[in-house]
C-alpha cells in the first residue's frame, strides 16, 4: 500500500533532522581542536540523547562515548534524555544553548529523562558555538 | 550617645523625628548603597566548592543523611572566608562577592550550565563568572552532584511518575522543591534569645534522654546530634568573622572605624553563640544566623518575620539606658537592609520570562495585632518603615499589617512611604488574614502572629514549614483543557481526562463539570508530584540548621523536612484568576444564557485567535461581565472559582501531614504563562499576558478603583490562606494633588473594612514608565511592584514592563 502524504512528509522532515544530527556530530568532533574545554568535555562526559518523532516511531540518537560524538540510528538504545519533536521544524541548529529550555517551556518539543544530561548537552553546544565563533559573545577561549 | 529616655508611649513627635532624617544624615549608608548597587552580580563558587570537597573526602553517606548534611554544612561554615567590606556595621556575607549568586548544585544550579560562558554578555541580567568557577562547576561540581540532586535522586529511587512528567511540561503546574526548602520564616528569636551554645546543649541533653534502640530512637539521636554539629558550625562561622574583624582593626588607620571593627569583633565573639543583649547584637545575631541558614537552604524568600516585635525589647533597653538613640538605631537598620541585597537568585534566560527582576524576597513584617490581640505598632515599626523610605531598595520586601484599631498615624505614614518609593510597602489586613489562617488550623494567638513571606504569603512566624511557593498552578490551562476535551491546544497533546468539547456543551453546568474535572485532575497530579519531591527532600536533604531555628523540630526530635515543625502547610499559588473568571462569565452569559454566540462559533473563534471573528471578539470584550466592576455576575464566578480550587486541594494532606493553603499571586508568571495560552472567551488574544495575582484584567475594571476593590473583597478569606497580590496603580501626578493621599487612605480603609485581604501599589505616571522602557538609566533604579515583589523596572522583561504600563490606572 502506498504511504500516505502526511506520513511521507513526516518521514522526510525527520530525515532532515537525522542529517542535521550527523552534521552536528561531525562538526563538534572537528571543533574540539579549537577549544580546550570542548575537548575536555568530550573526553570527560558521556551521554545518549534521543531525538524522536511525535509518535515515537522514528528516532535518532546522539551518542557521546569514548571522546567522540556520533549520530546513530538505533531505536532500541536507552537514552539519558529524550527530545520529542512534535514538529521537526521547531528545532534547528540555530537554537542557542541558552534557549533550549525556552523551547521546552514553550511545549514545542517534548522532553523526558535526566535533566543533568539536558544541561550537559547545552554546555557542550555552548562550547561548540564558541569554538566555531557561531554564537555571539562568550567568555573567550584560554589564550585567545 | 542619647540621653536616657523613655519610649513607653509612642508620641507623634518621635515619629516626626524619625521621618525628619534624610539619607544624607547617614553618609556611611549612602556609600554602602552606592557600592551595593554598582556591584555586579557574580556567581559564587566557594560554598559549592567546599561542599564538594567535603563529600569527595568523606563520601556521600546515604545511610545517615542527617549526619551527612550536618557534617557537610559544619565543614562549609567552618571554612567559608569571612568577607567584610569597608564601612559595614552588619557583617556576614552570603557569598564571597559583594553581590553574589548562591549556587546549589544539590538542587537545580546546573540549569545555568548551558549558558555559563555567555552569562556576562546576555542582554538581560548579565552575571559575572570567573573562568575558575566555570571550570570547577563544569568538570567537578555538577558532575559530582549528577545523581545526588533532589530531582534525579527522586527519579532514581521512586521512579518517574506521570505527575512528574506532566510537571516537566512546565505549563500546567510547577513544584518548587527541586530548588530546595524555601519560602518560610525561621524563628530567629531562638538564635537571638538562646544562642547556639544553648541550642547545642539542649540538643545534647535531649539526645541523652532518648530511650531504646529502635529505628525511631536511632533517628531521634541522629537528629539531635545533627543539631549539635550545625550549632558548632554556626559558632565557628561567627568566630572566624570575629577574628577577621580584629585583624582588620589591627591594620585600620582610622580610629573611628578601628573602634567599630573592635566592637564587631567583640559582638561576634559573643553572638550568635550566646544570647544577644543589645539591639546591635540582636541584629548581628539574626543576620549571621540567616547567612548560615542560606548555606543550607536556597535563598528564595527565607524571611525575617515581625522584626519590630521581637527586636523591640533590645531597642528599648538600649534607648532607655542611653546606649542608642533613634538615629543610631536607624543607622543599624539601614546597614541591615543594604546587607540583605548581597545575594540574588540566578535565573536562566528561559526563566527571565517567568521570574523577571525578582530578588530574593526576604520579607520583614511590621505592626499588626499582637498574639494577645492588641495593637503592636511601636517605635521600631516606624524606624523600619523609614529605612525603606530612605533607601528605596528592592530588598528587603517590607510588608505592613493593619487591623480595625491600627493607629491612623501608622496608616498615613505607610501611604506616604508608598507614595515616596512608588512601590512599597504592601498592605495587609489582619481582619481577613487571621481568620483565613485560623480556618486552616492555626490557633488564634498564632494566627495573629503571622508574618509575610517572599512576595505576599502569610504564615505564622517561626512555627511553620510552609513552602508557600510549593505548587504553582496555571488556572488558564485548566480552562483550556475543559474546552478542548482534555487536550492542551499549544502542543495538541492529550493531557487531562476527556470531558468534552466546548462546541458540544449545551449548558454552563456541563462546562463547569468539565472544568471541575480538569481542576481536580491537575490538583491531584500536582499534589502527587509535590509529595514525590517532599519525600525525596526528607530522605536526601534534611535541614538540621533550619530545624534548629524553627519551633517544633527540637521538641519532636524530628527534622523540619520530615514534618517536625508545629505547622506543616504547603502553599499553592494560582495564576489566571481574573482571565478565567471573565472567560467563564462570558461563556455563561453570552453563550449559554443570552445565546449571542453559539458554542460552535465561540470554539471556532478561539481556535482562530478571533481572526475573522471580529464581531465575536467585540462581544467577548464588551458584553461579558468583568471581574473588577462590583458586578455580581462576574464576582460570583470569581468566588465560585476560588472555592473550587480550595475544595480541590482540601482532600489532600502533604507529605508532612499538613493542609494546602491556596493563594493568588503570580510574580511575573502571568506574562510568562500568558505566552503559552491560546485565545480565551474574555476576548484575550493568544499569547497576551494574563492578569496578575487576584487583580482584575487590565482595562476590564471600568467603574473605578472602589468597584475594583469591592470585587476583590468578595473573595472569601478562608479560601485565600496563601494570600493574594492585589495590584493597583495610581498616577504619581494625581497623588501629588492636595487631598489625594487622604482619598487613597479612604480607599484602602474601605477595602479593609469589607475584609479585603491585601493591596499593593505602583505609584507612577504612565508617561514615566513608557519613557523608562526606552531609557535604561531611568529604569535602573525605578522601583515598581510586580505581582508580589518589588523590582527595579529596568530588570523586568519587556512583556512585564508593558503589563505594568497597561495596568488600569486608579483615578482617585
Amino acid at each position: 500500500m502506498a504511504e500516505s502524504r502526511p506520513s511521507l512528509l513526516k518521514r522526510l522532515r525527520f530525515r532532515a533532522v537525522a542529517q542535521g544530527l550527523k552534521v552536528l556530530a561531525w562538526s563538534v568532533n572537528r571543533a574540539r581542536t579549537r577549544d580546550p574545554w570542548l575537548s575536555r568535555a568530550l573526553n570527560r562526559f558521556d551521554g545518549v540523547w534521543r531525538f524522536e518523532s511525535g509518535d515515537g516511531k522514528l528516532a535518532w540518537h546522539l551518542v557521546l562515548e569514548n571522546g567522540r560524538l556520533a549520530a546513530v540510528k538505533d531505536p532500541r538504545r536507552p537514552a539519558n534524555f529524550t527530545f520529542t519533536l512534535y514538529n521537526p521544524s521547531d528545532i534547528s541548529l540555530r537554537v542557542k544553548p541558552e534557549h533550549i529550555l525556552e523551547v521546552l517551556i514553550a511545549n514545542k518539543v517534548g522532553q523526558s529523562g535526566d535533566l543533568y544530561y539536558l544541561y550537559q548537552f547545552g554546555f557542550i553546544m555552548s562550547l561548540f558555538r564558541r569554538a566555531t565563533r557561531f554564537g555571539g559573545k562568550s567568555i573567550p577561549i584560554e589564550g585567545s | 550617645m542619647a540621653e536616657t529616655a523613655k519610649l513607653d508611649s509612642l508620641e507623634a513627635r518621635q515619629v516626626d523625628e524619625i521621618f525628619a532624617f534624610k539619607l544624607e544624615d547617614f553618609p556611611r549608608n549612602v556609600r554602602l548603597k552606592k557600592e551595593m548597587l554598582q556591584a555586579r552580580q557574580t556567581i559564587a563558587l566557594e560554598r559549592s566548592s567546599l561542599l564538594t570537597d567535603y563529600f569527595e573526602k568523606n563520601g556521600f553517606d546515604l545511610e545517615r543523611p542527617l549526619l551527612r548534611q550536618a557534617s557537610s554544612l559544619k565543614y562549609v561554615l567552618e571554612n567559608l572566608t569571612p568577607v567584610i567590606f569597608p564601612d559595614e556595621l552588619i557583617v556576614g556575607s552570603v557569598t564571597e562577592h559583594r553581590h553574589g549568586a548562591v549556587m546549589f548544585p544539590e538542587f537545580q544550579a546546573a540549569v545555568i550550565w548551558p549558558e555559563m560562558i555567555t552569562l556576562p554578555f546576555r542582554k538581560n541580567h548579565p552575571v559575572a563568572v570567573s573562568k575558575e568557577a566555570i571550570e570547577e562547576f563544569s568538570f567537578r561540581i555538577f558532575p559530582y552532584f549528577k545523581d545526588k540532586n533532589i530531582h534525579q535522586w527522586g527519579k532514581t529511587h521512586y521512579g518517574y511518575p506521570e505527575s512528574l512528567k506532566l510537571m516537566e511540561k512546565f505549563v500546567f503546574y510547577l513544584i518548587a522543591h527541586p530548588n530546595g526548602v524555601s519560602h518560610l520564616i525561621p524563628d530567629y528569636r531562638i538564635a537571638i534569645q538562646l544562642g547556639f551554645n544553648r541550642i547545642k546543649q539542649s540538643a545534647r541533653e535531649q539526645r541523652e534522654q532518648v530511650q531504646g534502640d529502635d529505628q525511631e530512637a536511632k533517628r531521634k539521636r541522629e537528629f539531635y546530634q545533627a543539631i549539635e554539629l550545625v550549632s558548632e558550625g554556626v559558632m565557628a562561622l561567627a568566630k572566624n568573622y570575629a577574628a577577621r574583624c580584629a585583624e582588620l582593626a589591627g591594620s585600620e588607620p582610622e580610629p573611628g572605624r578601628k573602634q567599630e571593627l573592635l566592637e564587631l569583633s567583640r559582638i561576634l565573639q559573643k553572638v550568635p553563640a550566646e544570647p544577644a543583649e543589645t539591639f546591635f547584637e540582636a541584629l548581628e545575631s539574626m543576620w549571621l544566623t540567616h547567612v548560615a541558614v542560606l548555606q543550607e537552604n536556597s535563598d528564595l524568600a527565607v524571611s525575617f518575620g515581625r522584626m519590630d516585635q521581637f527586636m523591640l525589647p533590645y531597642f528599648l533597653r538600649d534607648f532607655e539606658q542611653g546606649r542608642l538613640d533613634l538615629k543610631g538605631g536607624l543607622e543599624l537598620i539601614l546597614c541591615l537592609y543594604i546587607k540583605t541585597n548581597d545575594h540574588t537568585p540566578l535565573v536562566p534566560s528561559a526563566g527571565e520570562s517567568l521570574f523577571s527582576g525578582s530578588a530574593t524576597n526576604q520579607s520583614i513584617t511590621l505592626s499588626g495585632l499582637t498574639p494577645e490581640g492588641k495593637d503592636g505598632t511601636n517605635i521600631l515599626s516606624y524606624l523600619f518603615l523609614r529605612a525603606l523610605d530612605l533607601l528605596k531598595l528592592r530588598e528587603p520586601n517590607v510588608d505592613c499589617r493593619f487591623h480595625d484599631n491600627s493607629p491612623r498615624l501608622w496608616f498615613q505614614k505607610c501611604l506616604e512611604v508608598i507614595k515616596s518609593t512608588g512601590a512599597a510597602p504592601a498592605l495587609y489586613n489582619d481582619e481577613a488574614i487571621v481568620p483565613a489562617l485560623e480556618a486552616k488550623g492555626a490557633e488564634l494567638p498564632d494566627a495573629r502572629d503571622y508574618g509575610v513571606i517572599g512576595c505576599v504569603e502569610t504564615t505564622v512566624q517561626g512555627k511553620v514549614y510552609g513552602m508557600t511557593g510549593s505548587i504553582l498552578l496555571n488556572l488558564a490551562t485548566i480552562l483550556e483543557l475543559a474546552m478542548y476535551d482534555g487536550v492542551f491546544p499549544l502542543s495538541g497533546q492529550q493531557v487531562g481526562p476527556k470531558t468534552g468539547l466546548l462546541k458540544d456543551f449545551s449548558s454552563f453546568d456541563e462546562l463547569w463539570q468539565a472544568f471541575s474535572a480538569q481542576l481536580e485532575f491537575l490538583a491531584g497530579m500536582s499534589v502527587d508530584c509535590e509529595t514525590f519531591y517532599e519525600k525525596a527532600h526528607a530522605e536526601l536533604h534534611p535541614v538540621p540548621l533550619l530545624s534548629a531555628v524553627l519551633d517544633g523540630p527540637m521538641a519532636k526530635g524530628k527534622d523540619a523536612a520530615a514534618g517536625g515543625a508545629v505547622y506543616n502547610s504547603s502553599g499553592v499559588w494560582v495564576v489566571g484568576l481574573a482571565d478565567v473568571t471573565d472567560s467563564l462569565a462570558a461563556l455563561k452569559k453570552l453563550v449559554f444564557e443570552e445565546k449571542r454566540v453559539s458554542p460552535q462559533e465561540m470554539a471556532e473563534a478561539l481556535a482562530a485567535d478571533f481572526r475573522g471573528f471580529e464581531k465575536v471578539h467585540a462581544i467577548c470584550l464588551n458584553r461579558g461581565p468583568k471581574y473588577g466592576n462590583d458586578d455580581p455576575e462576574a464576582d460570583e464566578i470569581a468566588v465560585r472559582l476560588v472555592q473550587a480550587v480550595d475544595h480541590a486541594y482540601k482532600p489532600y494532606r502533604n507529605f508532612r501531614g499538613g493542609p494546602y493553603h491556596i493563594g493568588y499571586w503570580t510574580m511575573t508568571m502571568h506574562t510568562g504563562y500568558g505566552r503559552l495560552i491560546s485565545a480565551l472567551p474574555n476576548g484575550r488574544r493568544k499569547g497576551a499576558a494574563l492578569a496578575s495575582g487576584a487583580t482584575p484584567v487590565s482595562g476590564a475594571a471600568r467603574k473605578g478603583p472602589s468597584a475594583a476593590l469591592s470585587s476583590t473583597a468578595k473573595l472569601p478569606p478562608p479560601c485565600l490562606a496563601n494570600s493574594i497580590a492585589n495590584n493597583h496603580k495610581i498616577p504619581a501626578s494625581i497623588l501629588n494633588e492636595p487631598g489625594k493621599l487622604q482619598l487613597m487612605e479612604q480607599l484602602v480603609k474601605g477595602f479593609f473594612k469589607k475584609r479585603g485581604m491585601q493591596v499593593q501599589f505602583v505609584i507612577a505616571d504612565k508617561s514615566l514608565l513608557v519613557e523608562a522602557m526606552n531609557n535604561p538609566e531611568l529604569a535602573r533604579d525605578l522601583l515598581v511592584r510586580v505581582s508580589g515583589y518589588t523590582a527595579y523596572f529596568g530588570d523586568l522583561n519587556k512583556d512585564m514592563q508593558q503589563e505594568i504600563i497597561n495596568r488600569t490606572e486608579d483615578i482617585i
